[in-house]
């Protein structure tokens, strides 16, 4: 304990501290929610709710297309089945295991390599089209964390 | 009158070499399949910028690729995005490196990584109008962490590189 704590080490020291306690808390809270299952899943656009429904309800899968054409007055809308149209489009396929993005046209796609989630903890969001995929509420056949 | 011209020379050189490596970064495949996580290897130039220039420098260096960026690659929508996450980590990198007393830039990266995450996330939630996205914060944490703390050191190693005065 020789080194005396000036005032010159006091700032790095409770900044190093500062970025250690995020990084154990980021950690911690991602570990914790990895299991956890949700049930509903809520399909948003544009700030709107296009589409929901329970993973259990699905029978073998279920593929919809989300459109969000800015020039489609209607947009931004869902239709059943793979049928991309429009400027900003995305199809989703939801199974019991889970939700995921196969297609999209949106530049990095990054939406479709975030692959199947079903878990409140992970959404599935596309930036360059608004969209946001969440799995909500409780599972039926699981005893892990909910919300 | 020489040395104006030579600086403005150099800082468009900087400009020019941030939007290379912009560039090149996005051509890459996400290594980690979540929104907003980047190497970030850009913000490089720009605190190298900030250290030897200083701030109104770094500022227009980063202005000018935001906007040759969104030119040439993106859109309004990226541009937002860019842009918030640029000025907060460049501002935050101003403030930072002034209580460090310029020492220590991996702890200023790593602070400006962090909150261009902040920035980022929050513009999402506003834009998409949509809280849940909130659930990515702690992966947005640990990347701006990590690749921040990449930029700070990149950085004080580039530093002692000595640009030719001829």
């Amino acid at each position: 304990m020789s080194r005396k704590i000036s005032k010159k080490n006091i700032a790095p020291l409770i900044m190093t501290a500062i970025l250690l306690i995020l990084i154990t808390v980021s950690a911690v809270w991602i570990i914790y929610n990895e299991k956890s299952k949700g049930e509903t899943v809520t399909i948003v656009s544009n700030g709107v709710t296009v589409w929901t429904g329970d993973l259990s309800s699905v029978n073998e899968e279920l593929i919809v297309t989300v459109i969000s054409d800015p020039s489609d007055e209607k947009s931004p809308y869902v239709i059943e089945g793979n049928s991309p149209r429009g400027s900003h489009y995305n199809v989703v396929r939801i199974t019991r295991e889970g939700v995921s993005i196969i297609d999209s046209n949106c530049a990095n796609r990054i939406c479709i390599h975030e692959g199947i989630t079903n878990s409140p903890a992970k959404p599935i969001v596309c930036l360059p089209n608004r969209l946001m995929i969440t799995v909500t509420g409780k599972a039926h056949d699981t005893d892990a964390i909910t919300y | 009158m020489k040395k104006d011209t030579r600086k403005i020379v150099t800082l468009g050189l900087l400009a020019a070499l941030s939007l290379a490596i912009y560039a090149f970064e996005s051509i890459l495949p996400p290594v980690i399949p979540v929104p907003g996580i980047k190497p970030g290897l850009a913000n490089i130039i720009i605190l190298f910028t900030l250290k030897r220039f200083g701030k109104k420098e770094a500022g227009s260096v980063l202005l000018v690729r935001l906007l040759l960026s969104a030119f040439l690659f993106g859109n309004a929508t990226s541009l937002i995005y860019s842009a918030a996450g640029g000025f907060s980590a460049l501002l935050i990198e101003i403030i930072f490196d002034k209580i460090l007393s310029g020492n220590h830039l991996c702890l200023t990266g790593a602070f400006g990584g962090l909150f261009h995450n902040i920035a980022q996330l929050l513009v999402a939630i506003l834009i998409m109008q949509s809280t849940p996205i909130f659930f990515y914060a702690p992966y947005l944490c640990i990347s701006g962490i990590v690749t921040g703390l990449f930029t700070g050191f990149a950085t004080h190693f580039l530093l002692k590189i000595k640009i030719p005065e001829t």
